[in-house]
């Protein structure tokens, strides 16, 4: 009888892992600080619209300017992540309202929140996290003292093609920008070729504060037509000659 | 599916332990769908694929990662293996696949699986140690990204530093596993390297040290090591491991940064128009080198922004700022401000890029060149630009001033040409010491020659009388030429104790000397009723040497007071020497006498001392920032005459004040900001102004300085409101402002019988001007039509005296602005632009005078395909003015035409047709009103003209008809 009990609990454990990647991951919790660094010169250097002169000049003017650096976290459990803005130094400078940015991926059924600003308007996408093609490449490199994987995908709505470092020291199938679904934590991330890198600078492996705020304000839609709704803006701000990433998180 | 499929997989493995003890009913299901799955596969669409991995000694290797990929590497799913160092894949469905698997420390491991119509066990699967050195050196040490591409390694050359100038062989002997003897020859791993490629192609023939000893390691970005393979090796694809030779290739760095783009025009047109303009601009990631040219007698400047920034290249955005620190924030921050006068020495480069077409005729020759270096810690700007400007204008005007009782009325005439030649350069040199140190040190230095002959004629007099009380003819002349030296020395420190704390000094000295040399010839005769009663021949000439010293030292501190609060103090301290050595000869039929009363010497001194210090909050959007200073100018002059002629004089004057300052930043809602702002700014007066000398270069308005002249305080209140929806492209913008001086410096003139006037500055309270400005646009079908709308207004109340009457006009004007933008196309696009300005002047003294000027301006561009690749811009510009005082009723219609067709590939070259001024209407108009005349003059300019041009453009022009385009 002793026995029975044991393959019950343990037949209840299997059931309650069903769909977590692997039964280990449990141990992994933790928060992982990112800085996400965005060259604007290679943003605009990428706008369809501009002559080659036109290309080269704004190359000219801006190729040598540093990236615009934020501090991002990434606070994870085998069950849940939460992808928001990091504490970022004070400068003496003008401050800036932020634009919100929240991120929630239940890992347990795959659903996720994501509070982001696109044109200018406050979103709340609800819906299945959005699956990605992986294409999993020969090299290796270290970020925050972890050894790392190469993957490949295409971001099918801008059309970015992303590189993502991940671990296997960090069996948790999830990443910084909503990204994730590789067998370990992507503590990398470049988007076209460096225009924007994301990059783990610290990882702690302790219980995270996974409290999300009360009240997630803005207009609540669906993954599908919060596409259809940027891809709409993002060709009229490509067909009026404007850059459309001062608008949209690039 | 997958998922579940493994967690099911897990439970199997204890059920065939446990299922023939007892079956619980729960647990029957479960094992009937695992038996199900597991049936089986014979003829199936599915197989499953198991192996073992293990090191290279055969140990097993536990909770490695291995994942099924597609054989485009594509990722399906992945396992790890279990304590025996095995792994299974069930359930895959039939083809052929990849497995990748990953071990910490090991080289990963790829085979390809070719599904034959059953189950796959790949058996033992070996798994070699990543040498320690490549882990430790190459991921660890340098951060760079290994690549593994069966037997090549290759990793990033850029990480690891060598010294400039270095060899490749200076790098080689810094990557691990490499070894360089001292012959030169490499080996890898112990194995020789009897082949060096560059770009995967034979380097010089095949000699491996050709290429490392040559080449410079900077233009490396990889460095890939493998076997060589036989040729036999390569065609049987049998790998015969006695050959241990190496090849290594080098692949060179592709210049991300680099580029290379310019424009050459050529023109001539009827009328001998002319124009020629060419731009070069090459740069790469350290350097950036451009050339300009611009010569023209067209009245165009030729000159853009977009010339600006090719010229400038990564300096564009870093004028401006003369390092004189105030409440603004601490450093950083970028904002325009272009230079003054001083006969073109003081100008800026800017002022030539960015000035508008003179009325008038002129004619412009351009050239500079511009170095820029930019590498590691140090930075170096230097450029050096010549101008040319001529400009032959003729022109005539109508004056009107208030007197009691009766208007004098003037009208002239004049015609001038001038030539102005200037020279500048600069060179920066900005060094990072450490991460908190920074120096910039930078010079100027600017040459000026110009010349100018003015001549014409007037006639005035008394509204009410019909004779002409007075007339002048002139005919001057003008030689100037000048030179100036600026340096200047900036320190710039952030402490380690906290980053936000820090410190800027810095110095600059300026000397300038500017020789003038004037020749002056008038005749002014005098009238009654009755006829002449007196004329005055002028005859003089003028000789002008000034000399300027100035030196300035500027400090700024901030402190922070916490996370949202910081003090930031300055301090400004400026020394300015003048000396002036004015001599005046009168030249009779008989001799040339130094003119005693006009001939003098004068020394300046003038000094600020300023302090000040402001309190400052910032956080989430929100900023404001509450200060005072406190300021001290001493103005000290002498001047004298000749010996002998008692003129002698000297100013010593103190103002000091205290000027406040307050301004607040928010953004209240998402798309939004607001800004209000209080400053005062004091201005004291210039010394020209200050001594009581009379300038006569126009005998019959005479100016004079006035030594109890103070400072004048401006209040400025500043108000700033900005929303967008950008989502439906709609924008709106509100603003207003208010000044009042205190102390404003205005004129005093005096108006003789003669009608000879006299004008000195003095100090009045009183005077204010205030605007508010609004805006909106809106797409009305969004990226083909939208509107805008806007209206500037102002009010603005000034005074003057004459013939000690006080004059306090106050005058309204507002524009308001209507424009259309009809973009339905590449092919075709419209702009409509309507604008009307109305200015109401009113007079205390006489409100007869009251008077309205009105300007109604329409225009409409137009840019469309035409037939046969030609394309067509046009734009029409039709301009009113109207004034029933002054009987103005003028209508001006402009038309410039152009018709052009690019060809050679990529649109590189283009021939164009342009007439300009089609209806031969161009003239230059300008009416103003102050407090105590109107005058309105009409300035003849360069009319119709045909232009024929080519231009060829390294990179290829845009075929759109579209503006500019924002990014």
């Amino acid at each position: 009888m002793k026995v029975n009990i044991q393959i019950r609990i343990f037949c209840l454990l299997v059931l309650l892992v069903l769909g977590s990647a692997h039964t280990f991951s449990q141990e992994y919790k933790g928060t992982i600080k990112y800085d996400r660094t965005l060259y604007y010169s290679k943003v605009i250097e990428s706008l369809p619209y501009l002559s080659e002169e036109e290309r080269d000049r704004q190359k000219l003017t801006w190729g040598k300017d540093e990236g615009w650096a934020h501090p991002y976290e990434l606070r994870f459990t085998p069950e849940q992540t939460i992808y928001t803005y990091g504490e970022q130094e004070r400068e003496n400078a003008y401050s800036w309202r932020k634009d919100e940015f929240l991120l929630v991926h239940n890992l347990s059924d795959n659903k996720i929140l994501h509070q982001r600003v696109m044109g200018g308007d406050l979103f709340v996408i609800e819906d299945e996290a959005p699956k990605y093609k992986w294409k999993i490449l020969n090299e290796i490199r270290e970020v925050a003292g972890r050894i790392c994987f190469k993957a490949e995908t295409v971001d099918p709505i801008k059309k970015q093609t992303i590189h993502a470092w991940f671990t296997n020291e960090i069996p948790v199938s999830a990443g910084p920008e909503g990204y994730g679904g590789l067998p370990g934590m992507i503590l990398m991330l470049v988007i076209n070729d460096g225009t924007a890198i994301i990059e783990a600078t610290e990882i702690e492996l302790s219980e995270p504060l996974m409290e999300l705020p009360k009240k997630i304000k803005g207009k609540r839609i669906e993954q599908l037509a919060y596409n259809e709704k940027m891809k709409k803006y993002f060709k009229q701000c490509i067909d009026g000659e404007r850059n459309p990433y001062w608008r949209i998180r690039y | 599916m997958v998922r579940i499929f493994l967690s099911i997989l897990c439970a199997h493995k204890f059920l065939i332990y446990y299922n023939l003890h007892v079956m619980p009913k729960s647990l029957l299901i479960i094992f009937l769908s695992i038996f199900l799955l597991n049936a089986p596969l014979k003829g199936q669409d599915h197989y499953s694929i198991k192996g073992i991995t293990t090191d290279t000694f055969g140990e097993p290797l536990m909770l490695a990662t291995v994942m099924l990929l597609d054989m485009d590497s594509t990722f399906i799913d992945f396992k790890r293996t279990d304590e025996n160092g095995q792994f299974t894949f069930n359930k895959i469905d039939v083809g052929d696949h990849l497995i990748r698997i990953n071990f910490l420390g090991h080289v990963p491991v790829t085979k390809d699986v070719s599904f034959k119509g059953e189950d796959i066990d790949l058996g033992q699967i070996e798994l070699r140690e990543i040498a320690t050195e490549l882990m430790e050196v190459v991921v660890k040490a340098a951060r760079a990204s290994i690549k593994l591409k069966g037997d090549t390694i290759e990793y990033d050359a850029r990480t690891f530093k060598v010294p400039e100038g270095s060899s490749v062989e200076d790098l080689l002997k810094r990557l691990p596993g490499m070894r360089v003897e001292q012959d030169g020859s490499i080996t890898s791993d112990g194995n020789a390297v009897t082949k060096v490629t560059v770009d995967g192609k034979e380097f010089f023939g095949a000699d491996p040290q050709a290429a490392t000893k040559n080449l410079p390691a900077e233009g490396i970005s990889k460095v890939q090591v493998f076997d060589e393979k036989t040729e036999e090796e390569e065609i049987s694809g049998i790998e015969d491991n006695s050959n241990q030779n190496k090849t290594m290739n080098l692949e060179l760095k592709e210049d991300y940064k680099s580029g290379a783009f310019g424009k050459i025009t050529v023109g001539g047109g009827n009328d001998s128009r002319k124009e020629i303009k060419g731009n070069y601009n090459r740069f790469n990631d350290k350097i950036q080198f451009s050339l300009i040219g611009v010569g023209n007698n067209t009245g165009r400047n030729g000159l853009s922004w977009d010339d600006y920034r090719g010229f400038m290249g990564s300096q564009s955005w870093s004028f401006g700022d003369e390092g004189v620190y105030g409440f603004g924030n601490g450093g950083g921050m970028r904002f325009i401000s272009f230079g003054g006068n001083d006969d073109g020495l003081e100008s800026s480069l800017q002022s030539i890029f960015f000035s508008g077409n003179q009325p008038g005729l002129p004619t412009s020759a351009n050239g500079g060149i511009n170095f820029n270096y930019d590498h590691n810690k140090t930075k170096i700007n230097s450029y050096y630009f010549v101008n040319r400007k001529g400009l032959l204008k003729e022109s005539i005007s109508d004056k009107e001033t208030f007197l009691n009782p009766f208007n004098a009325l003037e009208n002239s005439s004049s015609i001038s040409e001038t030539t102005a030649l200037g020279h500048r350069a600069e060179v920066e040199l900005e060094q990072e010491l450490d991460s908190l140190h920074t120096i910039e040190i930078k010079s100027q230095f600017a040459l000026v020659d110009n010349e100018g002959d003015f001549s014409g004629s007037s006639e005035s007099k008394f509204a009410n009388e019909n004779f002409n009380t007075n007339s002048n003819i002139f005919s001057n002349s003008n030689l100037t030429n000048g030179h100036l030296i600026n340096t200047r020395a900036v320190f710039k420190k952030k402490f380690k104790s906290n980053k936000r704390r820090r410190l800027g000094l810095n110095a600059s000295f300026k000397a300038s000397t500017l020789n003038e040399n004037q020749m002056q010839n008038s005749i002014n005769s005098f009238f009654n009723e009755q006829g002449l009663t007196a004329r005055d021949v002028l005859d003089q000439n003028y000789d002008n040497l000034a000399t300027k010293d100035e030196f300035r030292l500027n400090a700024l501190f901030v402190e922070p007071i916490s996370e949202k609060i910081s003090i930031q103090a300055f301090y400004n301290f400026s020394n300015r020497k003048e000396n002036g050595d004015r001599e005046v000869v009168d030249i009779t039929s008989e001799n040339q006498v130094v003119n005693s009363f006009l001939t003098r010497n004068y020394e300046n001194d003038i000094g600020l001392n300023r302090l000040g210090a402001a309190l400052k909050y910032a956080h989430e959007g929100f900023n404001f920032s509450l200060g005072a200073g406190f300021q001290r100018f001493t103005l000290f002059g002498t001047f004298e005459g000749v010996e002998g002629s008692n003129i002698s004089g000297t100013t010593d004057k103190i103002y000091q004040n205290w000027f406040p300052n307050v301004s607040m930043f928010f953004q209240p809602f998402r798309n939004s900001y607001f800004n209000f702002s209080y400053r005062v700014n004091a201005l004291e007066p210039n010394i020209r102004n200050l001594q009581p000398v009379i300038d006569n270069s126009n005998p019959l308005y005479l100016r004079e300085g006035n030594p109890e002249l103070t400072p004048q305080i401006d209040h400025n209140f500043n108000i700033y409101f900005n929303f967008s929806k950008p989502l439906s492209g709609f924008r709106m913008y509100a603003g207003g402002g208010h000044t009042f001086y205190n102390d404003q410096i205005i004129t005093e003139e005096n108006v003789a019988e003669n009608l000879v006037t006299k004008v000195r500055p003095v100090n009045f309270d009183g005077g204010s001007t205030s605007r508010l400005n609004f805006g909106v646009r809106l797409p009305l079908k969004i990226n083909k039509v939208s509107i805008g709308v806007n209206m500037w207004s102002n009010w603005r109340q000034s005074n003057a005296f004459v013939n000690d009457e006080l004059n306090e006009t106050s005058t309204f004007s507002y524009t308001p602005n209507l424009r259309l933008d009809i973009t339905p196309s590449d092919q075709f696009t419209m702009h409509l632009n309507a604008s009307f300005r109305q200015e109401d002047t009113e007079y205390n003294i006489n409100d007869q005078l009251n008077q309205n000027t009105k300007n109604f301006t329409y225009g409409v561009e137009l840019n469309t395909n035409l037939l046969f690749g030609f394309k067509l811009n046009s734009d029409f510009n039709y301009s009113l003015y109207r004034n029933d005082r002054l009987s103005l009723d003028e209508d001006i219609p402009i038309l410039n035409l152009s018709v052009y067709k690019q060809f050679l590939k990529g649109n590189k070259g283009e021939l164009r047709l342009s007439i300009y001024d089609l209806f031969n209407q161009n003239l230059a108009i300008n009416q103003f009103a102050s407090n105590y005349f109107i005058t309105r003059s009409e300035t003849i300019t360069l009319a119709r003209y045909v232009m024929f041009s080519f231009t060829y453009n390294l990179k290829g022009m845009s075929s759109k008809n579209r503006g500019r385009r924002r990014f």
